[in-house]
């Protein structure tokens, strides 16, 4: 088994060579994409998830295209990690998460979606939008980023500390507190959730049965079961696969 | 310094700090804006130039001095440009000068997919090529070296993926020392007459058959892999598609691109069954190995457009054209903003049924329904000369709606000639000129120009360019300002009344992007929470500038402005 951590610091640092070396084997990568419209906070939520997921030690590659953003055209984001992510686009039909904070970008992304993949979008947190106070809504969708990736979170191996030091270093401070609470809103609520979707029988181990990708991963996304000071290895990523 | 996660624009903003470049200059372009957005936000001085001309003539000049220049722009920036470089590697250099260009296959927001790899050899600059963020600070410092060690500016070619993905970057604990400049006089070396430019294109020559058979192109290449069947040579980021798509493949990926190493690839070709190339854009290293004699496959004509990815290599190497998947609805196209002045000019242009002679900006969008108001849009700066042609072609009912509409960012980058040619050829209907004055670059995400009377960090510049002068003392007399969007029909009744004559008009619609008035407020509130100073902050008074600079409709008295 692999260290994670010592993996990326070898890639980053591995100097060009002139000999040939070993063929790298192909290591499993998780795939995500985060889709929606400009204005929607596409790009600041894909770089909290990366950012996250970069401190905990995995390699992570990241590409998104914003050139247009700005006037509320499609924007989306590839966000991939594993012990080594070489293309930094997540290939068709390879997305084990999709994101979409619009609905109506599901149709345009789609595609991207692997057979098995899960899907996320606003109606995944229709307890966010439930506010008497129109202004609190509005102000809650305006967090559909944030909260969509709380959801998303509930699926992977971090802590809520990774995830919160991860918002802090992205958000501006002002933001921090209500985002935060968001945030944890969503991932609490999923992974409970998300147990019963997979393990209607479950009593109390959630996601013990869960077949979703990442399933390893759901099955623990309380903080208690999570040392967060420790870069966490790649779950599900990196067992019996390693490359040594 | 520990791992950072950083775009490839962010490592190369780093790295210019890091490898001591003492100016940095260029004109904004998706997708290389933020190397020097984010080279000033770590401290260096950076600064925008009004095109990619002067931007490099001004790194020229910087590298003559011995000192450390980083010129930026998008590819087709480096047409604007390419005066400048084709003598620039002759003259060659005494500091550094390290231009970085962003490609931009598959168009994501660029009007051509042209290669910049054609500028390398054309020109005869070393090109370094990077496939990740990592490489992009790597090779950024390596340029630095290498155009200081050969004496010739370097080219840093870049494509989106590079400039916009994030990965892992190590960077270096210390910085390089910076140059003491000097000036050194060497006339043969730096003045560009015949007599002294011949030697000098000799010299070019040397100096790039001196890189070729040095250590370095060699150094730069990465190489992976056992198979002697497959290989694959490939450049950027289309190497790590490759690897991707055909882990089992031996890879060859070339660091410098120009001069190429086409020994070491020849080695490599010989030592598989059938060997690709695997690269985006034009069969630039395709066509470069053929005609060295390296026996490689290259791609069929499908793969020549667009970007690559993972999918589109696997198909490359089996030469599948079947179509790509599409998905079940098309992405939404951009619009203008709801609140975007440029709005009330199309919808006005569009009544009158206008011939509209575009250029480039968040105002080309102006083409997308319900407006429909765009007739021609071909490069920056090409509105008011296309329009001009238009004028002096068509017959007088239809030369009569020709209006040409340029935004301020583009009217200071190329339309200030074209301003001049109407002047001084101005066709029989005259002609009208609207620049849509939104008090910023919009469309690449809000930069400052010459025009906007603020620099690079938003703060206040020590000058303004007034438009409504410059029209004046260039001949054209009739020249009016006012606000599109101030709910009166003045600007239409402007507009019909200009079109109706034969004279040269220049209309200034003028109204700041609100996205802009909010980016203003929030440098504003920083400078505020940054400073203690009792002083209204630099971008309050950027504000009060700004709205100061909102007049009604008038006619600019030619007498009172040209003062
Ligand atoms: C030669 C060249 N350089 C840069 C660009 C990128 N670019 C496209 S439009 C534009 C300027 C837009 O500013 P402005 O004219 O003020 O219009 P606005 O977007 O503000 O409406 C730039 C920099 C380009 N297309 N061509």
């Amino acid at each position: 088994m692999m260290n994670t951590a010592s993996t990326r610091e070898h890639n980053a640092d591995a100097p060009p060579t002139t000999g040939p070396g070993s063929s790298p084997q192909p290591s499993p990568v998780t795939n995500i994409v985060i889709a929606g419209l400009g204005g929607q906070g596409i790009v600041t939520g894909s770089d909290i998830l990366a950012a996250a997921l970069f401190q905990a030690g995995y390699d992570v590659k990241k590409s998104e295209i914003h050139g247009m953003s700005q006037r509320g055209g499609s924007v989306c984001s590839d966000i991939r990690f594993g012990a080594r992510v070489d293309s930094p686009m997540v290939p068709a039909g390879c997305a084990d998460y999709l994101v979409i904070t619009e609905p109506s970008q599901v149709a345009p992304n789609r595609h991207r979606l692997r057979p098995q993949g899960y899907m996320m979008t606003p109606d995944t947190v229709p307890f966010l939008f439930q506010d008497d106070d129109p202004k609190g809504a509005a102000r809650a969708a305006r967090m559909i980023n944030v909260a969509l990736l709380g959801v998303l979170s509930a699926h992977l191996p971090l802590s809520d500390d990774q995830w919160l030091t991860a918002i802090r270093s992205i958000l501006p401070e002002r933001l921090h507190e209500m985002n935060s609470r968001v945030f944890l809103h969503a991932r609490r609520i999923e992974a409970i959730l998300s147990g019963l979707r997979h393990n209607p029988a479950a009593d109390g181990e959630l996601g013990a049965t869960a077949t979703h990708p990442s399933a390893a991963a759901a099955a623990s996304p309380s903080p208690s079961s999570q040392p967060s000071s420790q870069p966490l290895p790649p779950a599900d990523q990196d067992q019996d696969r390693s490359r040594a | 310094m520990p791992d950072q996660f950083l775009t490839g624009n962010e490592a190369i903003a780093q790295a210019a700090l890091d490898g001591a470049i003492s100016l940095g200059t260029g004109y904004p372009g998706t997708p290389s804006t933020e190397i020097l957005e984010r080279f000033g936000v770590l401290g260096g001085r950076a600064q925008w130039a009004p095109n990619e001309k002067v931007a490099l003539e001004v790194g020229i000049g910087v590298a003559f001095g011995r000192a450390r220049a980083l010129v930026t722009m998008k590819h087709v920036g480096l047409n604007v440009a390419a005066d400048a470089l084709f003598t620039a590697t002759y003259t060659g250099v005494s500091g550094a000068l390290v231009i970085a260009v962003a490609d931009d296959p598959g168009m994501h927001s660029s009007q051509n997919e042209q290669d910049t790899r054609r500028y390398a050899e054309a020109a005869g600059a070393p090109m370094l090529e990077p496939g990740d963020s990592q490489e992009a600070y790597d090779f950024t410092l390596k340029a630095i070296e290498l155009s200081e060690r050969f004496q010739l500016p370097v080219l840093l070619r870049l494509t989106t993926r590079i400039c916009h993905s994030k990965t892992g970057v190590k960077t270096r604990s210390e910085r390089l020392p910076a140059p003491a400049p000097h000036y050194e006089r060497d006339i043969p070396g730096r003045v560009m007459i015949p007599g002294y430019a011949r030697p000098a294109h000799v010299r070019l020559r040397e100096r790039l058959r001196a890189i070729a058979d040095s250590e370095e192109p060699r150094q730069l290449v990465r190489e992976e892999g056992s198979s002697t069947e497959l290989g694959i040579i490939a450049n950027g980021v289309a190497a790590r598609h490759a690897r991707e798509a055909a882990p089992e493949a031996r890879l060859f990926k070339p660091g410098l691109t120009y001069p190429l190493p086409i020994e070491p690839m020849r080695e490599f070709a010989a030592k598989v069954k059938r060997c690709v190339v695997v690269e985006e854009g034009d069969p630039v290293l395709y066509t470069a190995l053929r005609a060295a004699g390296v026996a490689v496959e290259g791609k069929s004509e499908p793969f020549r457009f667009g970007e690559l990815n993972v999918d589109r290599v696997r198909k490359l190497l089996v030469d599948d054209r079947s179509p790509e998947p599409e998905p079940d609805a098309p992405p939404k196209p951009p619009r203008l903003c709801a609140d975007c002045p440029h709005r009330q000019v199309f919808q006005i242009l569009s009544k009158h049924e206008c011939i509209v002679s575009g250029d480039i900006g968040c105002y080309t969008l102006g083409v997308m329904p319900p407006f429909e108001a765009m007739d021609t849009c071909v490069c920056m700066g090409a509105s008011i000369t296309v329009g001009l042609g238009l004028r002096h072609a068509l017959p007088k009912e239809q030369a009569r709606r020709v209006v040409s509409v340029i935004g301020d960012s583009t009217f200071v980058h190329t339309g200030l000639p074209g301003l001049a040619e109407m002047a001084y050829n101005p066709p029989p209907t005259g002609h009208v000129v609207i620049v849509v004055d939104n008090d910023t670059t919009a469309m690449t995400g809000l930069q400052e120009h010459p025009g906007t009377g603020r620099q690079l960090d938003h703060l206040p510049a020590t000058s303004k360019l007034n438009y409504e002068a410059v029209a004046l003392a260039l001949g054209i007399t009739q020249v009016f300002v006012c606000d599109p969007t101030d709910g009166s029909d003045d600007f239409e009744r402007l507009l019909v009344d200009r079109l109706a004559a034969d004279d040269l008009s220049l209309i200034v619609a003028r109204k700041p992007c609100p996205l802009l008035t909010r980016r203003l407020a929030s440098v504003a509130s920083q400078e505020q929470e940054g400073t203690s100073s009792s002083q209204p902050s630099a971008g309050e008074a950027a504000i009060a500038a700004t709205a100061a600079a909102a007049p009604s409709p008038r006619q600019t008295e030619p007498q009172s402005q040209s003062s």
